[in-house]
């Protein structure tokens, strides 16, 4: 077993081949990696679950079928498992103090899940979301309390981005 | 309620299942000659209807492009009469369900068990027996007519395996090797290529006994729960995060990161679309009961459905509870039927408010009934016949078969089927559904069929 297991890990099509789409346990462990977070709740084995993986309980005996993983209703729990896993350090609004910067912002949310490797497409995506925010914000409150906001925001679409779905 | 009363086969057989329904092949076995689900290997997309708001999981072959056209081709056409099964998992206990209550036989059978005679109403038809107190609710429909009972329903050699009994409920045969459910063997005759609501299941999975061999049928659960919350995102920002799901679902170059795009630009027009339910749900006519399961909230939609003239015929869905009470049984069985026949109760309200009732007709059903004599741990274990309800202002509302009685038990000590689950399809078939049984069940010249439609 043993030297299964290495020869697998050592075979560079497991580094360099093409991408795969991210298993819902992989893709649940990798988040909770990132943000350095343990197994403290039951609630993942259900959100795996929804999201298409009951672990010991495969989807066939021939092993995982990697393009099965994602439709709407397996995409929506991915979403719900990144919710799941940012939450408890979501940032309150009326407290944090962010900068009201689009790039920084972004920069910030990437240091918060590990600095993931994005696309140039899905980066500039993100930081034309975190400049239209800011632009929302059309008085006093809004300039102090969206930059958190945006922030939690940030946080969400990038953990379920496709480029966090897949590796 | 309690989660542990139930058999090991049971919670095996129920998570096989499962992945069965989602994945359709390679299957542990938990039993020789264990029989696949029907339906099982059928191929799943998604589809949502733009007319109806609807997004479903479409089962079989067919082009999903047509179906806009086929659904709203059907929904414009003359309304057909539908059928809802609704399945109590687990093997519900007849002999609570409706008990003898002064038969003494039936106390030496059940000490601890036996109800008391003042507990449950008096079932008009055969004063020998009471309905179970949690079956009030179908008391009072039965005492309005609408409902026909059959106390004691089966099959001969009955199969005492939670797995291959319900299979054969589902398959409308005894045979392990058949494929299809005997409601989508029905729509394969008598339904269309492109309108998958004429199966509905009511579930996050395909029932069984819709599967087709032909004709597309769909699955939905809740369509107004499809929403996209975020911790800590309000306002403006969370409308402005909501409007970027659908550009990072932009097309990629690479293959698997333009599959997750395109789940996520899918995701987000769905989202589009189901918004006019989101967090609000179904405005309903009448009050549903209020519990965490969400049965009636589905039966309630159901409703909604029909009356916004969706062209279903066959709809499935499973009830809440386990009814596999080997241990705990008072209260297990009490729970699950108290929140099914009140939900089953409203159901049939809402349906008189709409001015539907005289198109829906439910039959609910369990695999088996349960052992006239009790175990030693407050439960009951595999029977043979079981208790079955046809509820609707079309049911006949006269019992179907008798109660056999607690004295003329079978060999294993069960109760002895008065009526053939075959034979009541048939009957549904052609007296409901106006299609020849002979095309969809099994040896159906062999069976009587009893007159269950007014």
């Amino acid at each position: 077993m043993r030297q299964v297991v290495e020869a697998i890990l050592r075979h560079p099509a497991l580094y360099l081949g093409p991408r795969m789409v991210k298993s819902p346990a992989v893709y649940t462990a990798g988040l909770l990696r990132a943000l350095r977070r343990g197994i403290d709740t039951e609630a993942w084995t259900w959100l795996m679950s929804l999201a298409g993986q009951q672990l010991f309980y495969p989807p066939n005996v021939a092993g995982w079928d990697d393009s099965r993983w994602l439709d709407t209703a397996t995409y929506r729990a991915r979403w719900l498992i990144a919710s799941q896993a940012i939450e408890k350090r979501a940032l309150k609004s009326d407290k944090a103090k962010l900068p009201d910067d689009a790039a920084k912002l972004l920069a910030r949310a990437e240091g918060f899940l590990g600095r993931p490797v994005l696309t140039g497409q899905t980066h500039s995506e993100l930081k034309r979301f975190a400049r239209r925010a800011l632009d929302d914000a059309n008085a006093k409150w809004k300039k102090e309390q969206y930059p958190a906001l945006i922030e939690n925001a940030l946080r969400q679409l990038m953990a379920s981005s496709p480029d966090l779905q897949t590796c | 309620m309690s989660s542990c009363h139930h058999c090991d086969e049971f919670s095996r057989a129920s998570l096989v299942r499962r992945t069965a329904a989602e994945a359709g092949r390679g299957l542990p076995a938990i039993e020789p000659g264990m029989p696949l689900p029907a339906g099982t290997g059928l191929d799943r997309r998604a589809f949502v209807t733009r007319t109806f708001g609807l997004a479903l999981s479409v089962y079989g072959i067919g082009k999903l492009g047509l179906f806009e056209e086929g659904i709203a081709r059907a929904a414009s056409g003359p309304a057909q009469p539908v059928l809802v099964s609704v399945f109590l998992p687990g093997g519900a206990d007849a002999l609570s369900v409706l008990y003898p209550a002064l038969d003494s036989n039936y106390r030496q059978l059940r000490p601890t068990l036996a109800l008391d005679a003042a507990a449950g109403p008096v079932f008009s038809e055969d004063t020998r027996l009471h309905w179970h107190p949690s079956l009030q609710p179908l008391a009072s429909l039965h005492g309005e007519g609408k409902v026909s009972v059959l106390p004691a329903v089966g099959y001969t050699h009955p199969d005492q395996s939670h797995f291959t009994s319900r299979h054969f409920w589902e398959v409308g045969a005894t045979d392990a090797r058949l494929s299809s459910g005997w409601m989508g063997r029905y729509l394969d005759h008598a339904g269309s290529m492109d309108n998958p609501l004429q199966g509905l299941s009511l579930d996050y999975q395909l029932q069984p006994a819709l599967a087709s061999t032909k004709v597309p049928v769909a699955s939905v659960a809740a369509p107004e729960e499809y929403s996209f919350w975020a911790p800590g995102v309000w306002g403006d920002v969370e409308q402005r995060m909501l409007e970027s799901l659908g550009p990072l679902g932009s097309r990629r170059k690479d293959p698997f990161l333009n599959q997750a795009a395109q789940a996520a630009a899918q995701s987000d027009r769905l989202r589009r679309q189901l918004a006019p339910f989101a967090g609000q749900g179904y405005g309903t006519p009448v009050p549903y009961p209020e519990v965490e399961d969400s049965f009636p909230h589905q039966l309630a939609g159901l409703a909604a459905m029909l009356a916004a003239s969706l062209p279903l015929r066959c709809v499935a869905i499973t009830a809440p509870g386990e009814y596999d009470t080997h241990s705990d049984q008072p209260q297990a069985l009490a729970d699950g039927l108290d929140v099914t026949a009140r939900s089953l109760l409203a159901f049939q309200r809402d349906l008189e408010a709409r001015g539907l009732a005289d198109r829906v007709l439910t039959l609910v059903w369990s695999e088996f009934g349960r052992r006239a004599e009790e175990n030693g741990s407050d439960g009951t274990d595999h029977g043979a016949a079981g208790s079955a309800f046809l509820i609707g202002t079309r049911a006949r509302g006269q019992m179907v078969g008798e109660f056999p009685g607690v004295d003329n038990l079978d060999e294993d000590g069960n109760l002895k089927a008065t009526a053939d689950f075959r034979g009541v399809y048939c009957s549904l078939l052609e007296q409901w559904l106006n299609e020849d049984a002979t095309a969809v069940i099994p040896g159906a010249g062999s069976f009587s069929r009893p007159v269950l439609v007014k």
